[in-house]
């Protein structure tokens, strides 16, 4: 098992995002236990691009659920923005998941709702000093899809809907964003534009970005790779 | 293949099957409970059925306007009826075919009885004092105790000197009456007692007035003796007057229909060819006419006698010893103080046991001769009085009062001497007018000197007979009576039901009050022509509507059908028709009491000018036809309850079906795809459905046999089996639509998405609220489906709560009526419940499969950072909305079906679909339940991650 040691040198002193041990195990029917994410220590500085790479089963999509607080972790301990997100619950819970970004290779786009309603989605239960409309449609025009604000889901390509997907994660301002194979659904060259994407958000606007992936062209792009096999970590790119 | 599918999709299986389970359940709880409460209905209806007589026959000018308007028939109006059938129309009757017995009643009048009563006061006298006066205070109490009416006082002066009368046989006549003398110890004479001044008639006093109903007796020591030389006793004598109603009936007929001759207590029965017996008296210029007399053994009136004695201060004595003037005299002792020395109190039974002991055995009983009681038997005068006076209220009646000039009863007198044989009870309020005296004319009556009137007519007592021997019938078909029996009326509101304290307003001496007591004495209808013949009693006041109805005495003819008659269709058309040709034949008002109740008709009665309040009270009347409305409603009733149920019921497995087939929509698609076809498909689906109707029907019939026994239902086990046909084949039928829809081979539209966008853009979602709506209008498929369950539910809660009440207004308000709806309460209970249970049920189904359906949206919410409240809430407000939705629209189902069934929109049906809405909307809010701690359930990571 490897170790990592927390902080790079071209990060500032505070790390954004900082696991220390984390375990997460799902019991089985009828059998050990399985031993999704064992033991993991990782340190992200803001501002970076992470890619999680692995195979599939590796342990990559549960890490990040643990990150996003959507699972709750066995053992360890996770810090993001300064906040332990293990200790969090009820209220808490729901707005640290609001300071985070959430990207999924099915998308999940409510086919009910257009594109920019989508976007304004998360907003809806509560009450927001901004035009939610105009930050939904400012969000929609950087994804490239000014034009596109009243189609349906399923009146968007596959590329189209995952940056609406990804315009909706954006419309809390997140300072983590959050993405689970967000080109697994996609064609190379339609990924690839999602990729760019996300990584000028980083540029842009300082966004750290968590991004699980099998392409390792697309993990040669981030800033760090962080490769999982078995639920442990194996090793750490720069 | 099946198998596994009940496997893998365990939940969806269970929740169709308990939806099964608890709908057949239901259904046969319920169509047991309504076949059972349908024959329980009937079988009460069959047995109090039929009344002592089937028809009842009256003068048309006899029926009141309520009666009319709600097919009603009035009783204890005897009293104030005038006859109006003439004897030939009762033959007429007697000879129609198919009639067993008709019993005629032809109303006297009333006739006026008095007895002494003696109240001995040689115990409450002071023996050490020389003169004393003792005040006898009677007080009649009635009414339940709420009218006290006071009497004149009698007073009583004892001396222990010598009292000298002059004997009767030493008066001279035409002089008056002399008083009688004190002598004391020296020889001096006082003259005391000073005899009433004879007064001319106009200056008579009304026959209650207190002023001429008090009295003086003065007694001296034992040596002394009255005007018939008898010992004087210490002891005054008050009188208690008892007004007899009097009637004539067919002694046969009587026997036949109400068993009068086994009721017979002493003496003998008459016959119906029994007339009149002539007599003459030793020294009777002409001869009269005795006729025989059935009298009741109890009075049936309430009334007691209070008497309170005081004893007067000792400045009484000097009132009577120096008092001249009679009148005066009796003024100025009322003034005197007292102070109180006996109390006692006599029920009327005493009294009218004496009197009743009088009329049996007149001239044996050594009776002291009394101007009040020597007459017992001749009938001198009687007395007819009107019905009363009422006007119809909201409620029911009111009686007025009718004031009217008390002399009619007797001439009244300074005295106290013959006014006193009215009832003090004739003080109190009037409500009857046509107060008339019929008074003998002896038809040789010549006055001879020394000779007495005498009248031609008496009554001899031939026996008595006990009212509560007669056959009434069954207290829940009973007709009134009103020859015998008159059971009061009780409280009608509670003020009226507090004043009486729980007893019942019972007729009382007042015969111009509400009630009129029942008949006390029966004679013959042979004996009529004694008193009805032209010339035999003259009437006053002369007016034609007083006078007697000599060519048509007869007031009520009940009829008696011959053979058995039934509840049934054919039983009752028999005696409708023999009814017409009664009407036809006579031109008589013929009621058909067959198949009637005792129904309550409020009268309002006006305060009493003795403390007695205003009242309302409920006549026992009696509501016709009510056992052929109660059967035909029975009938309907439980035709309406199991085809609900059973709409219900399919409605909800059609539901439960069509959503669980949705849930698979992907399913099917996929084997589609795989080359299924669709008869592969509906093999797959029916094979399935049919499991579970099985399954259904057995955890059905369980359910119900369990219920049955908890709720203590008589349900023969036999009929909860039929909870698994029945599961079988709902489950088949309702789910046969669903199933051949989704059965359908084109795989695109199958494997289409289940809720498809609606391109028509509306105003965005900005809201939770709006969100949950916009949910409700863009996902119609699933909205309907879940306001569908929520409709039917609403729908036959209403039309349910529409049932009971028009079958409880159809049949409530009679005391057959009423009984029949408590035996119906436990099928309507269950049904209520069974309606709600399954409303409740689908309506969770169709959430919970909605969120499974969404679980993936709802994970979405949660991980972009929505609380659970939040959650919930949007949940509840889709709930509540679908709630609005169905109930709405069940509600006007509902209550267009409700109007329809009733022929009418009426407020209550009005009301039962407003409530039905409102816990519609309740069931869905409270269905929300499940499907929220199922959201808590969600893995969230799992439905957002890639499979």
């Amino acid at each position: 098992m490897e170790r990592t040691s927390a902080g790079a040198p071209t990060t500032v002193a505070a790390p954004l995002v900082c696991l220390a041990g984390v375990r997460k195990t799902f019991p089985l029917p009828g059998g050990a236990p399985l031993v999704a994410v064992n033991d993991v220590s990782l340190s992200i500085a803001a501002g970076t691009a992470v890619a999680l790479t692995g195979p599939s089963g590796s342990g990559k999509s549960t890490l990040l659920h643990l990150i996003g607080a959507i699972e709750r972790s066995d053992g360890g301990r996770i810090d993001v923005c300064g906040q332990q997100v293990t200790g969090l619950s009820g209220r808490a819970l729901a707005a640290y998941r609001r300071q985070i970004g959430f990207v999924f290779q099915r998308f999940h786009l409510l086919p009910t709702l257009t594109a920019l309603d989508n976007v304004m989605a998360p907003l809806i239960p509560f009450r927001t000093d901004f035009d939610k409309a105009a930050r939904a449609r400012e969000l929609l025009a950087m994804v490239g899809l000014a034009d596109r604000t009243a189609a349906l889901p399923s009146r968007l390509s596959g590329g189209q809907q995952q940056r609406v997907a990804i315009a909706r994660a954006l419309v809390n301002r997140p300072a983590l964003l959050l993405a689970d194979e967000p080109t697994g659904n996609l064609d190379s060259h339609t990924g690839t534009a999602i990729v760019d994407l996300l990584l000028s958000l980083r540029d842009e606007y300082g966004t750290t970005l968590i991004m699980a992936t099998h392409d390792t062209d697309i993990a040669a792009r981030c800033d760090r790779a962080v490769h999982m096999r078995d639920g442990c970590l194996t090793s750490l790119d720069q | 293949m099946v198998l596994s599918q009940w496997r893998v999709r365990l939940r969806r299986a269970l929740a169709l099957l308990s939806m099964i389970a608890v709908a057949v359940a239901g259904f046969t709880l319920l169509t047991g409970a309504a076949v059972t409460s349908r024959l329980d209905t009937v079988g009460t209806v069959a047995a109090n059925y039929r009344p002592v007589y089937d028809l009842l026959v009256r003068p048309k000018d006899a029926v009141l306007p309520p009666e009319r308007q709600r097919n009603l028939v009035q009783s204890g109006q005897l009293a104030g009826m005038r006859g109006g059938i003439t004897v030939g129309q009762w033959r007429q009757i007697q000879a129609v075919r198919g009639v067993s017995v008709a019993a005629p009643v032809a109303m006297i009048g009333y006739v006026m009885r008095t007895v002494p009563i003696t109240v001995d006061l040689a115990d409450q006298l002071d023996p050490t004092v020389e003169r004393q006066v003792l005040r006898v205070q009677p007080t009649w109490v009635t009414d339940a105790g709420l009218s006290q009416i006071p009497d004149g006082p009698a007073y009583l002066y004892v001396t222990r000197n010598r009292l000298d009368v002059v004997p009767n046989s030493e008066l001279e006549s035409g002089g008056g009456l002399p008083p009688p003398e004190e002598v004391d110890a020296d020889g001096q004479r006082v003259k005391i007692c000073p005899a009433a001044p004879s007064v001319d008639e106009g200056d008579w006093l009304q026959p209650t007035d207190l002023r001429a109903r008090s009295s003086l007796t003065c007694i001296g020591h034992a040596g002394s003796t009255d005007r018939e030389g008898k010992a004087m006793r210490p002891a005054v004598t008050l009188v208690w007057t008892v007004p007899f109603l009097m009637a004539a009936v067919d002694p046969d007929s009587e026997a036949a229909l109400a068993g009068l001759d086994q009721a017979v207590t002493s003496g003998r029965y008459f016959t119906s060819a029994e007339r009149p017996t002539s007599h003459r008296l030793d020294g009777m210029l002409y001869p009269y006419s005795k006729l025989p007399i059935l009298i009741a053994d109890r009075p049936q009136i309430d009334g007691a006698l209070s008497i309170d004695v005081q004893r007067l201060n000792p400045g009484a004595t000097e009132l009577v010893r120096t008092g001249s003037d009679d009148q005066r005299l009796r003024a100025d002792l009322g003034t005197e103080s007292g102070s109180p020395v006996a109390q006692r109190s006599i029920a009327i039974d005493e009294p009218y046991r004496d009197i009743v002991d009088r009329m049996l055995r007149p001239g044996q009983l050594g009776i002291e001769y009394d101007m009040a009681t020597a007459n017992t038997m001749w009938l001198h005068s009687f007395w007819t009085v009107g019905t009363p006076s009422t006007v119809q209220v909201e409620d029911g009646l009111s009686a007025r009062p009718a004031p009217y000039d008390l002399k009619i009863w007797g001439k009244g007198a300074a005295d106290g001497g013959s006014s006193r044989h009215v009832p003090m009870e004739f003080a109190d309020t009037s409500v009857r007018g046509g107060v008339a005296i019929h008074r003998n004319m002896s038809r040789e009556y010549a006055p001879q000197a020394g000779g007495i009137n005498m009248p031609d007519a008496a009554m001899g007592a031939v026996g008595t007979f006990d009212p509560a021997k007669i056959s009434l019938g069954s207290a829940l078909s009973a007709v009134p009576m009103d020859t015998y029996f008159n059971p009061g009326a009780e409280g009608a509101d509670e003020a009226s039901r507090q004043a009486l304290g729980g007893q019942r307003l019972a007729p009382n001496a007042n015969v111009t009050g509400l009630l009129s007591q029942p008949p006390l004495m029966l004679t013959t209808m042979a004996a009529l022509p004694a008193i009805f013949d032209p010339g035999a009693y003259s009437t006053e006041p002369a007016y034609p509507e007083y006078q007697l109805n000599t060519s048509a005495p007869i007031s009520v003819v009940r009829v008696r059908l011959a053979g058995d008659v039934g509840v049934d269709l054919i039983s009752r058309e028999r005696v409708r028709v023999i009814a017409e040709e009664i009407a036809q034949r006579t031109g008589l008002q013929v009621d058909i009491t067959l198949g009637s109740s005792p129904t309550a008709m409020t009268v309002h009665y006006p305060a009493g000018n003795f403390g007695r309040p205003d009242l309302a009270v409920a006549e026992p009347w009696v509501q016709k036809g009510v056992a052929a409305v109660l059967v035909r409603a029975a009938d309907r009733k439980s035709v309406l309850l199991s085809v609900l149920v059973l709409a219900v019921c399919a409605l909800a497995v059609l539901n439960a079906n069509t959503a669980a087939i949705r849930a698979r929509r992907i399913e099917f698609g996929i084997l589609t795809c795989l080359g299924w076809n669709r008869r592969h498909l509906l093999q797959l689906m029916f094979t399935e459905i049919a499991g579970i109707g099985l399954a259904a029907g057995l955890v059905g019939n369980a359910l119900a046999l369990g219920f049955a026994f908890a709720l203590g239902l008589n349900i023969p086990w036999s009929h909860t089996l039929l909870a698994i046909p029945v599961a079988v084949a709902l489950a088949l039928l309702a789910g046969g639509w669903p199933a051949w829809r989704a059965a359908r081979p084109d795989p695109g539209e199958v494997i289409r998405p289940a809720v498809l966008g609606v391109a028509a853009r509306r105003q965005a979602p900005r809201r939770l609220a709006t969100l949950a709506l916009a949910n409700l209008a863009r996902t119609p498929g699933r909205t309907a489906l879940g306001a569908t369950s929520l409709m039917i539910g609403v729908a036959a809660l209403t039309m349910l709560l529409a049932i009971t009440f028009a079958f409880r207004g159809a049949v409530s308000g009679t005391l057959l009526g009423d009984a029949v709806t408590l035996q119906a309460r436990t099928v309507d209970y269950i049904a209520v419940a069974v309606t709600i249970v399954l409303g409740l049920v689908s309506v969770a189904d169709v959430l919970y499969l909605n969120i499974s359906e969404r679980a993936a949206e709802f994970a979405l919410f949660g991980a972009v950072g929505w609380s659970d409240g939040m959650l919930n809430r949007l949940v509840v407000v889709e709930a509540i909305g679908m709630g609005v939705i169905g109930g709405t629209l069940g509600a006007a189902a509902g209550l267009g079906g409700a109007a329809a069934f009733a022929g009418g929109m009426t407020a209550p049906i009005v009301w039962c679909s407003v409530a039905a809405l409102v816990s519609g909307v309740a069931v869905s809010a409270v269905s929300v339940v499940v499907p929220i701690a199922m959201l808590r359930r969600l893995p969230t990571a799992q439905l957002l991650a890639e499979g």
